[in-house]
């Protein structure tokens, strides 16, 4: 069940009217069960998958919390992880891994065909898997007690709003909540609706109508020039932020109404400094995942220069593979991981260049030279996830400055016009959230202004929203 | 369901009831408001949808429901009159208007009768195909001929849903029920016995003889049952004009039986023959005689290239439109 569907929209409001209608005893069984509804709408088949995960990880945590020492526990850790990774593997990586060496193999005039797996990538699999691989950590590092309750730990791995696209929720924040007795809250829910429907504008109208350009261009590249390249490259930038945080801000909001607060996943990514803050900022959610339960393990950056940048580039290249089983993720991941390593080489260079065009005199444009390069480098390595291929990316890439026609067609440049338009809300709301949340700047202003606001964006989604179906992005992963 | 009554009733009670209230105002306003901006972007209904209502305006007497047999001519005919024009000009007396387009098929036929009854639009006569194929895993699994949008429309069309259709496209009302996955995935049979997968069919390349055995197969060799959805659609629109002025004639299809049997010999005559019986059976309890012209044509009145189907040359067209003909002119 996709968020933005019909079946969302009547699914939902009887799920909320239901939960405050039922004493607070039953709304764990409420909740467990419109979250297998709502995972099942995909494959039935799917659950099964879900459910194996969670008796592992509910039993491991139980066997780590009977022992007091890490050693002990250390086993059932083991456990879990073989067992969550095994089936992350064997659903989602076997057949990118045989094929690969296959090819490798063919590459050698060596015939031998590895097998593959006829399975589908189960939905969301990478998300509710690092959740309940970090309540398996949780536990072993005694930062969590082992839930006990089969049923909310139940609910805790598959809770809808946040199960197949994030955030990827931690243990310690999750669990209580799902135990709290939540009241009626107006302004909670209040909030968590307009949040959402900040979510669904982000997705229907702006990436949504943007992925139609994209989609065209990235589809065909070499019938494509230079510039339509570049416009498309920055559209898909936009695409991916609205799509993602778009999903991020529906199921943020839609747990609001149930009285679940979940951690923020974007915030403002793209006026980011730094690659290094782009990634505090950028699916925040997975970015401390990778930093908590692998790069600080790894020594974070308390070693030797060269597992420092060991450790970076690991986590990275396992950021890309998270993101999907091909190698164009595989090159991003690198890439950013390459970013960080060449800034932290090149900070006295910069940090001199700055000195010597005295721009700490004009904060203002230093500030945004570096929004520039940053957002510039981000943008060139969405090249890599977003081509269809391989030699794709390298072709987009080698042709970015080669012609400078906007568009082939009148369609595509009627498009972009539409695109440059329906950017603009997101621009004004970027704007807004340097000084404070657009909700509370919502709030201060009169009825009229906040009804006229929210009118807009409910008759922008019906009349400005894309009808062809475009999937989450981020449902792939 | 006291302690129920009770939590409902608490110190929350004014909140809800002011949570409902603001929402039925929002609810009223956005209604109020999209009334005129959805004349500035009107709901784009199915074409097939549109047209029934501007026949009806136009009172069309007879109504040909078809898949794309009905607009096919052959490159080589000398007439390039198509079968709704060649019906028309047999019947210069009646009107003759029709709902057809690629792969309909009686599934979308028993909406579209609903949608015109419940639109008070009663024409004379209704011309009903049925085509022995679209009951094959090619055809009725086929996520392209679904026609959700279609079939939407005609259910749910009304003042309100008009109003909000955008909304409805946005939200995905229309989106495809089958996968591709699911339609590759689904079994053919020859006759009872299983056949392989669509996949195993949907890619042949070569009209050699293995492979046009396999795709006269795919298309029509599969045993009918009297439960198919196509089937209780059929036996549904038999039901709904039962005592009505309006005229129903269900025809089968021709198809090219000469070249079936070429490949698969007397057997594929026979399940052809087999199929027709249970359409036929099903509407004859109902009250309905079907004309059943599935092996009334040779081979060469067939306009194929590549894969055998039912698109017809001049000469079977005209023979198909006059049996039309004559049964308009007969039960009239």
């Amino acid at each position: 069940m996709l968020f933005n569907s019909i079946e969302f929209l009547l699914f939902f409001p009887v799920v909320a009217a239901l939960y405050f209608a039922v004493p607070h005893r039953y709304r764990w069984i409420l909740l467990l069960v419109a979250s297998y509804f709502f995972y099942m709408c995909w494959k039935p088949e799917y659950a099964i998958l879900m459910i194996i995960s969670t008796f592992i990880d509910y039993w491991a945590a139980l066997q780590m919390g009977r022992h007091k020492t890490k050693k002990k526990r250390k086993k059932y850790l083991i456990f879990s992880l073989v067992a969550n990774f095994g089936l992350l593997f064997s659903f989602k990586y076997f057949n990118f891994f045989s094929g690969s060496l296959t090819s490798i193999f063919q590459h050698f005039d060596l015939a031998y065909n590895f097998p593959t797996l006829k399975v589908l990538v189960p939905v969301g699999i990478s998300f509710y898997t690092f959740q309940t691989i970090s309540y398996g950590i949780d536990v072993y590092r005694g930062v969590k007690e082992p839930e006990r309750h089969l049923g909310i730990f139940a609910l805790y791995v598959s809770f809808f709003p946040q199960l197949v696209a994030g955030p990827i929720e931690r243990s310690t924040n999750l669990l209580p909540q799902l135990r709290q007795k939540h009241e009626f809250d107006y302004t909670r829910i209040s909030n968590g609706l307009k949040l959402a429907l900040w979510g669904l504008f982000k997705k229907i109208v702006i990436a949504d109508r943007l992925a139609i350009v994209v989609n065209q261009v990235y589809n065909n590249p070499a019938e494509h020039s230079g510039m339509t390249l570049i416009i498309a490259t920055y559209f898909f930038a936009i695409q991916i932020l609205c799509d993602f945080s778009g999903y991020s801000d529906i199921a943020i909001g839609t747990a609001k109404v149930f009285g679940v607060d979940l951690m923020m996943n974007f915030n403002r990514p793209y006026l980011s400094k730094s690659i290094s803050e782009f990634w505090q900022r950028w699916h925040i959610s997975l970015s401390t995942w990778f930093k908590d339960y692998l790069y600080i393990p790894l020594g974070g950056n308390r070693v030797s220069a060269w597992k420092l940048y060991r450790n970076i580039m690991i986590v990275f290249l396992l950021s890309g593979l998270w993101h999907g089983a091909n190698w164009t993720f595989i090159v991003w991941g690198i890439l950013h991981g390459f970013y960080l390593l060449f800034s932290l080489w090149t900070r006295k260079i910069r940090s001199s260049v700055s000195d010597f065009l005295q721009l700490d005199q004009f904060p203002m444009i230093h500030k945004c030279i570096k929004v520039f390069i940053t957002f510039n480098l981000v943008s060139l390595a969405w090249i890599f996830f977003r081509a269809n291929s391989f030699s794709d990316a390298v072709y987009i890439i080698t042709h970015l400055f080669n012609g400078f026609s906007i568009a082939p067609s009148g369609i595509l440049t009627k498009q972009m016009f539409m695109c440059c338009i329906v950017i603009v809300p997101l621009v004004i709301v970027d704007m807004v959230e340097r000084k404070q949340y657009a909700i509370d700047f919502l709030a201060a202003k009169p009825v009229w202004v906040r009804q006229l606001v929210y009118l807009v964006l409910i008759f922008a989604i019906i009349h400005l929203g894309i009808i062809e179906k475009i999937p989450f992005i981020y449902f792939q992963f | 369901m006291k302690k129920f009554h009770l939590y409902i009733s608490s110190s929350k009670d004014t909140k809800i009831k002011k949570y409902f209230k603001k929402s039925i105002i929002l609810l009223i306003v956005v209604i109020i408001l999209q009334i005129p901006l959805s004349r500035i972007q009107p709901a784009k209904m199915p074409w097939s949808v549109g047209s029934l209502i501007v026949y009806k305006k136009l009172n069309i007497e007879i109504i040909y429901f078809c898949d794309s047999v009905l607009g096919h001519v052959d490159k080589d005919d000398q007439c390039k009159d198509n079968l709704l024009v060649m019906l028309g000009k047999m019947l210069p007396q009646y009107s003759v208007k029709a709902v057809a387009s690629g792969a309909y098929g009686p599934d979308l036929y028993y909406p579209m009768c609903k949608y015109m009854i419940k639109n008070n639009y009663h024409p004379k006569v209704i011309i009903v195909p049925v085509n022995l194929r679209s009951f094959s895993s090619e055809w009725d699994k086929n996520p392209n001929y679904q026609f959700e949008e279609e079939k939407n429309c005609l259910a749910y069309d009304s003042f309100l849903f008009r109003l909000f259709y955008r909304a409805f496209q946005v939200f995905k009302l229309n989106e495809r029920k089958v996968s591709w996955n699911d339609y590759e995935n689904s079994p053919v049979y020859d006759g009872n016995v299983f056949a392989g997968y669509v996949k195993d069919y949907i890619n042949l390349k070569g009209a050699n003889d293995e492979n046009m055995k396999k795709k006269l197969i795919f298309f029509y060799m599969s045993s009918i049952s009297d439960k198919h959805r196509k089937i209780v659609s059929l036996k549904k629109i038999a039901q709904l004009y039962k005592n009505s002025n309006t005229k129903i004639i269900f025809y089968i299809t021709p198809l090219d039986y000469q070249t079936g049997e070429k490949y698969l010999g007397s057997r594929f005559k026979e399940t052809v023959q087999e199929n027709a019986s249970v359409i036929k059976s099903v509407l004859q309890k109902e009250g309905y005689s079907v004309i059943d012209m599935s092996v009334s044509l040779d081979s060469d009145v067939f306009s194929w290239t590549g894969w055998p189907n039912e698109h017809l040359k001049y000469e079977g067209r005209s023979f198909l439109a006059k049996m039309l003909k004559e049964r308009i002119t007969a039960e009239n």
